[in-house]
């Protein structure tokens, strides 16, 4: 599909294979990719995390702040604290057994606000200090597209490797029968939550280092083209089926048509109404009915 | 919402909680149930009064009246999804593509359409369609009602960023008169929205569709057992509730007078933190309209007392979010049990 796109988008527009278009995606790619791994870790447990690309946008603000003051440190805090963030809505959801989306919207709406509060609605100019050699090139690649695939490989290792990874596919394709062979599955979601909020400040530092602005609303159009990019990929909403290399295979198609579409002339506008029904075709073609007794 | 309880269905749940202490008996806690909301909204007005003298001016009590008819509305149309045991997120994105479609049929600057009442049922119709999509793509393509109304949210967006050309629509003054005219005081909206709450209220109460709302809310597979007509329902309840968040946004439109992409933002938050609130289960077949309506006056007047105590609108939005949060899971509490798996 990534390889038809990519054929059907440069034979209509053959100015998109040249140099230009090729760069903008591979700034945009580590940013979506980003959130649709953290995305990805919340949907294989079945579960989903519609807070995460307010989260980014509230880390992006922060390390704005704080690096004047703190400098790298300010931006290893902020991902402590996007973490923690991502660990609360976890906790919440399993403590109190409310559904994901539920908890997550209500974070959506206190994260943003809280972005918007802090930096008074405006745009802040930031020096990413270190961070700014993320777009700095080698071989004409953005670094932050290069550190980002090697995070994938070592989180893929990590889910194929270690027993957290094993833990978290189990709780992801039946969580009581994981519960009852002794996995604690309020510790694993919670971690789960944790991960997508590590992701979330990786992004905030990646948007920062990439537009050397932070605003309180930026990453927030991210939200849906995130988890379109999971569920494009072939990871199902019901959980315990999916994985890196999907993921990656999504965002591309997602990242090649965005770039695409705006390359052909299609409005920005109408955007949100393609990926939009985009989430929900293929949530239609990959969810697993028979795990759902009944669809609410 | 998917769910599966594997302990205790859901009508024994409440009275084995684990908070319960012995004084709430199962009698005086469905009691609280039914009468805390209007408790803790007597106790806000009466807090609001005492801590702040512009609360209880008449002035204000408009004002309040005057804000509350698009969330009662809205609240009408998603308290309905809510007891089904579902959700509707698309509630921002059909108001604003409503808002636009109808702007541009009624008397507007940029274009020469003038199809006066027509324009309004025309823009219903847009919400209802809207919402058939939901109900449709929900009950007969099986895909979980957030996952649906959340890429439907976005498409309406969407359609009304389309709809935007250069300039904002701007509607004509008379056009704006149907939702803006004053009677007793108060924008006739206010009286329209009490209408749409009274008629909900009779739908559920009275008649054979509001009984199968409960009954698929309560067990879906009984329900269907029993001879319900399970996706017909549901399609008919997105299809209203759509049409409710149309009648939202073309209030949102007369009110504002011009067309705005981000007229509807955070009436979602409002809407779901007034209905949980108010003692409709997200977990469905429980509560109501009229309780519903309650908990949306108590999330209005709540705003109403920030903006009246000069906090920061930003923060205002933050302190929404955690009371949707902090509402639904006070509301759930007592339902959780041991090994139940919610996603």
């Amino acid at each position: 599909m990534l390889v038809a796109l990519v054929a059907g988008v440069s034979l209509l527009e053959p100015s998109f294979l040249k140099a230009a278009s090729l760069r903008t995606l591979a700034e945009q790619f580590p940013l979506i990719f980003m959130l649709s791994m953290g995305q990805m870790t919340v949907i294989l447990l079945g579960r989903i995390d519609l807070a995460n690309a307010a989260v980014t946008s509230f880390a992006a603000i922060l390390m704005a702040k704080w690096a004047p003051d703190l400098g790298t440190f300010g931006i290893v805090a902020v991902i402590a604290i996007t973490s923690g963030i991502g660990a609360l809505h976890g906790w919440l959801h399993m403590r109190a057994q409310v559904a994901s989306f539920m908890i997550t919207l209500g974070g959506l709406g206190v994260w943003s606000g809280l972005a918007l509060f802090i930096s008074e609605g405006r745009s802040l100019s930031v020096d990413p200090g270190v961070a700014s050699r993320l777009f700095d090139r080698t071989l004409g690649i953005p670094n932050a597209a290069i550190a980002a695939v090697v995070v994938a490989v070592g989180y893929a290792y990590l889910l194929a490797n270690c027993t957290f990874g094993r833990r978290l596919f189990a709780v992801g394709n039946g969580q009581r029968p994981a519960s009852l062979s002794g996995v604690n599955a309020d510790r694993i979601v919670l971690i789960g939550f944790a991960i997508s909020g590590f992701f979330s400040g990786l992004a905030g530092t990646v948007l920062i280092a990439w537009l050397e602005i932070a605003s309180p609303t930026t990453a927030n159009s991210l939200l849906l083209p995130a988890i379109a990019a999971v569920i494009l990929g072939g990871t199902a909403i019901t959980g315990g089926v999916g994985g890196v290399g999907r993921t990656l295979i999504g965002t591309l198609i997602v990242a090649v048509l965005r770039v695409g579409l705006d390359v052909a002339g299609v409005e920005t506008s109408i955007q949100p109404v393609i990926f939009g029904m985009l989430a929900i075709v293929s949530v239609a073609v990959t969810i697993d009915r028979s795990r759902l007794p009944v669809i609410k | 919402m998917v769910q599966t309880d594997y302990l205790a269905d859901s009508a024994s749940a409440l009275p084995d909680s684990p908070s319960g202490a012995d004084w709430l008996t199962p009698r005086r806690r469905r009691m609280l149930a039914a009468w805390g909301p209007v408790i803790t909204l007597g106790a806000l007005v009466l807090v609001l009064t005492i801590v702040n003298s512009k609360f209880a001016t008449a002035a204000n009590i408009k004002t309040i009246a005057n804000q509350s008819a698009i969330p009662l509305v809205l609240g009408v149309g998603l308290a309905m999804v809510i007891l089904l045991g579902a959700i509707d997120l698309s509630i921002e994105g059909v108001m604003v593509a409503t808002m636009f479609s109808v702007a541009l049929m009624a008397a507007n600057n940029v274009n020469d359409l003038d199809l006066g009442v027509l324009a309004i049922i025309v823009g219903l119709a847009i919400g209802a369609a809207f919402g058939a999509v939901n109900g449709m793509v929900n009950a007969y393509l099986r895909i979980p009602s957030f996952m649906v109304t959340f890429g439907m949210w976005f498409v309406g967006i969407g359609v009304a960023q389309r709809l935007l050309g250069r300039q904002p629509p701007r509607i004509d003054l008379e056009a704006r008169n149907w939702v803006t005219v004053q009677r007793l005081g108060v924008q006739q909206m206010f009286f329209i929205a009490v209408i749409v709450v009274a008629l909900g209220f009779l739908l559920l109460r009275h008649t054979r569709l509001g009984r199968h709302i409960y009954a698929i809310g309560g067990n879906e597979e009984l329900a269907s057992q029993s001879g319900v007509h399970v996706r017909r329902v549901k399609v008919m309840v997105f299809t209203m509730a759509g049409v409710l968040s149309g009648l939202g946004g073309a209030f949102a439109l007369g009110r504002a007078g011009v067309a705005d992409v981000t007229a509807s933002q955070g009436r979602l938050f409002t809407t779901i933190a007034g209905v949980v609130l108010g003692g409709t289960l997200l977990s469905g077949g429980r509560g109501g309209v009229l309780q519903s309506s309650v908990g949306i006056i108590i999330m209005i007047v709540l705003r109403n007392g920030m903006v009246l105590a000069g906090v920061d609108p930003f923060l205002q939005d933050a302190v929404e979010g955690a009371i949707v949060v902090a509402a639904v899971i006070a509301m759930n509490w007592s339902a959780r049990a041991k090994l139940r798996v919610v996603a």
